[in-house]
């Protein structure tokens, strides 16, 4: 087992796997930008690094920065948690050139299943249920709108590169293809430095539901129940739940068979999600796989009792895994909004500024994974996410109850300051949402200022 | 990538505009960048380094060609609580914005230390070397005269060398780091008396 572990990343995951670790007994590096010396876990870590200024760029996405803080540190593994370098195969592969584990999939599998056409036609070869689509990258336009035909409008269209929620476009009529084509091309091309894009059926009013997935390194693997992530602005997650409300028991069952034999049949190592949309018949279509601990990863946990940095941590270090399938029997609901330092009235734009007052909720069965505290500040430089508050409860209306309680226990305030809890209260309220009848088109029709309607906000970003 | 920006070019402090998209989490090293692009890391560095101190600077400078922002704090000195805060924000001061994970082009942060002397500081996490190999004579030592852009130290980071260049005309009053040191992001790595009539 290694030994020291550096956290590559910031924020509440940095701080969330550093609990983990000290739990394990392994000793903690933080890496840190200057816009983050007064971090939580900068002060929780045994070592800190200062590894560059502000932009990520020149900080948490800086392979040698961060390769030279575990050097000169001695960490033998790198926790890389979401986004930033944690699905970038050169650092997976750069960390392992230097004798030190990456906490996460090899990087030949990070690489395949990255790429979002390889990633489905390996997934179409072991028999997971695909939409309709392109075979594979599809250079020209002309060649585009003969695909598109084939699959039937509306399609969506991706870039090979692409993933949280950018780099694609709804094409609803035949006349739009072509220049929506060279659109997402050249933002392809600019966003990711691939212009490759791939093209597949459009479902307007499905739901995401994604299945959390673990393997060893000795092919063993097992799922932990399903994620609905319906609730999406912009097609960012905004408040995710499990299980997934109203889907019958045989097809989740169905669809955390599919997500496993997925993993096994590419020699999947670690904690991924495997992202599905389920249309109104139910039938489940694969979208995509995230190699990597997800934000929403805490309503999983406290449902099945499992904290899955632990078993990242213990996978990574070579052990095999203890969990039976016949063992996860997930027990209760369990629900997670995402309160971001963002103004509703004003567009969602980010509203960060200094945390002058700030109240996070309590009380029975809530956790609040942050690392926002009085005094601090959100900073402009990142991610607007404040906190993720979790409830659980023994089943979805009390939870809904406890999370409409929590939410209202927050308060946050400062110069310039907003954020979304209003907005994710109008969301609980919303009759389809309590119902948990709604897809991922419910949000867009909710008006960010309170007043409940239709917005002129389309139905996709 | 050079001259976009007048060298000495001041600004007055511009109002924070918070509806500026921010990095997210997940962005990839991009590639294809632009003049534009450039620019506009400049103006979004900027905007985060001013909301991100609590007393406005007097001059915010920004130089072009791997990209550089300085904010300058005049007049009298800051009273004992506000002068840490302000050192810490000072240290934030240099932001680099040049090429995608500018590790090969990352300038040393000069920071002002309060009674006119200007630290040479670390532009990245590395391994501090006085001399270009071992055994030869440093670049400088305590007393030398040096010229700004000239090298004066170097920076390993991973096999690459970073040279470490001054930022100023003047003379070397201090070299704070010892060969073989290993530092990290913003360290103080030489203090520069600087000439006058700058």
């Amino acid at each position: 087992m290694f030994t020291t572990v550096l956290i590559a990343n910031r924020g509440e995951i940095a701080l969330r796997v550093a609990r983990t670790c000290r739990e394990l007994g392994l000793r903690v590096v933080a890496v840190y930008s200057t816009e983050d010396r007064d971090a939580a876990v900068v002060d929780l870590a045994d070592e800190a690094v200062c590894i560059g200024p502000g932009p990520a760029r020149s900080s948490y996405l800086n392979m040698a920065a961060i390769l030279e803080a575990a050097r000169r540190t001695g960490a033998d593994a790198v926790h890389p948690g979401y986004g930033f370098l944690s699905e970038v195969p050169d650092f997976a592969e750069a960390c392992e050139a230097y004798g030190i584990t990456f906490v996460g999939p090899p990087a030949a599998v990070i690489e395949r299943l990255g790429d979002k056409a390889a990633a489905r036609a390996t997934m179409a070869a072991a028999n997971l249920p695909m939409l309709p689509g392109s075979d594979g990258p599809v250079q020209c336009p002309d060649l585009a709108v003969q695909v598109a035909a084939g699959i039937g409008y509306p399609v969506i269209v991706k870039a090979v590169a692409g993933g949280g929620g950018r780099g694609m476009q709804v094409v609803h009529e035949p006349g739009d293809l072509v220049r929506q084509f060279r659109e997402v091309k050249s933002a392809a091309q600019s966003l990711f430095g691939d212009d490759r894009l791939y093209l597949e059926r459009y479902l307007p009013t499905a739901r995401h539901v994604e299945v959390q997935i673990l393997c060893d390194q000795y092919g063993d693997g097992v799922y932990l129940g399903l994620r609905d992530c319906s609730a999406q602005r912009r097609r960012q997650k905004i408040i995710e739940e499990t299980p997934a409300p109203g889907l019958p028991a045989d097809l989740a069952r169905q669809m955390g068979e599919a997500a496993l034999r997925g993993a096994l049949a590419t020699g999947y190592v670690g904690a991924g999600t495997f992202e599905f949309l389920v249309d109104h018949d139910g039938g489940f279509h694969f979208m995509e796989v995230n190699c990597r601990i997800q934000v929403e990863h805490p309503v999983t946990e406290l449902t099945h009792g499992v904290d899955l940095v632990r078993e990242q941590l213990l996978i990574a270090a070579g052990e095999r895994l203890t969990l039976r399938q016949d063992d996860l029997v997930p027990r209760g609901a369990a629900m997670e909004c995402r309160i971001n330092a963002e103004d509703p009235a004003r567009d969602f734009v980010p509203a960060p500024g200094r945390l002058v007052e700030l109240t996070l909720p309590g009380g029975p069965f809530v956790r609040v994974d942050t690392d926002a505290y009085q005094g601090g500040r959100v900073s402009p430089a990142y991610d607007p996410l404040l906190a993720k508050l979790v409830v659980w409860a023994p089943d979805r209306p009390q939870a809904l109850l406890r999370m409409r309680r929590a939410l209202g226990e927050f308060h946050a305030a400062g110069p310039g300051l907003a954020t979304n809890r209003d907005f994710l209260l109008a969301v609980l309220d919303h009759p389809q949402f309590i119902e948990g009848t709604h897809d991922t088109s419910l949000v867009a029709g909710i008006n960010p200022t309170g007043a409940r309607g239709l917005t002129e906000e389309a139905s996709i970003g | 990538m050079t001259g976009l920006l007048d060298p000495h070019l001041r600004v007055p402090p511009v109002p924070v505009d918070t509806a500026e998209a921010c990095p997210m989490h997940g962005s990839l090293p991009d590639t294809g960048r632009t003049v534009a692009d450039d620019l506009d890391d400049v103006r979004r560095s900027a905007q985060q380094l001013l909301s991100g101190v609590d007393r406005q600077p007097s001059a915010l400078r920004i130089r072009a060609g791997d990209v550089l922002v300085e904010l300058e704090w005049g007049g009298e000195p800051a009273p004992a609580a506000e002068a840490s805060q302000v050192t810490a924000a000072v240290q934030a001061v240099t932001v680099t914005a040049g090429a995608a994970a500018a590790v090969g082009h990352v300038p040393a942060p000069a920071a002002p230390t309060g009674d006119g002397f200007v630290d040479v500081c670390a532009g990245t996490v590395g391994t501090f070397y006085r001399a270009a190999e071992p055994g030869t004579a440093p670049f400088v030592t305590e007393g030398d005269q040096v010229r700004r852009g000239q090298q004066v130290a170097i920076i390993e980071v991973m096999k690459l060398m970073i040279p470490v260049e001054a930022e100023r005309d003047g003379k070397i009053i201090a070299v704070h780091v010892a060969d073989g040191t290993s530092v990290e992001y913003g360290d103080r790595l030489l203090t520069i008396a600087p000439a006058t009539g700058h």
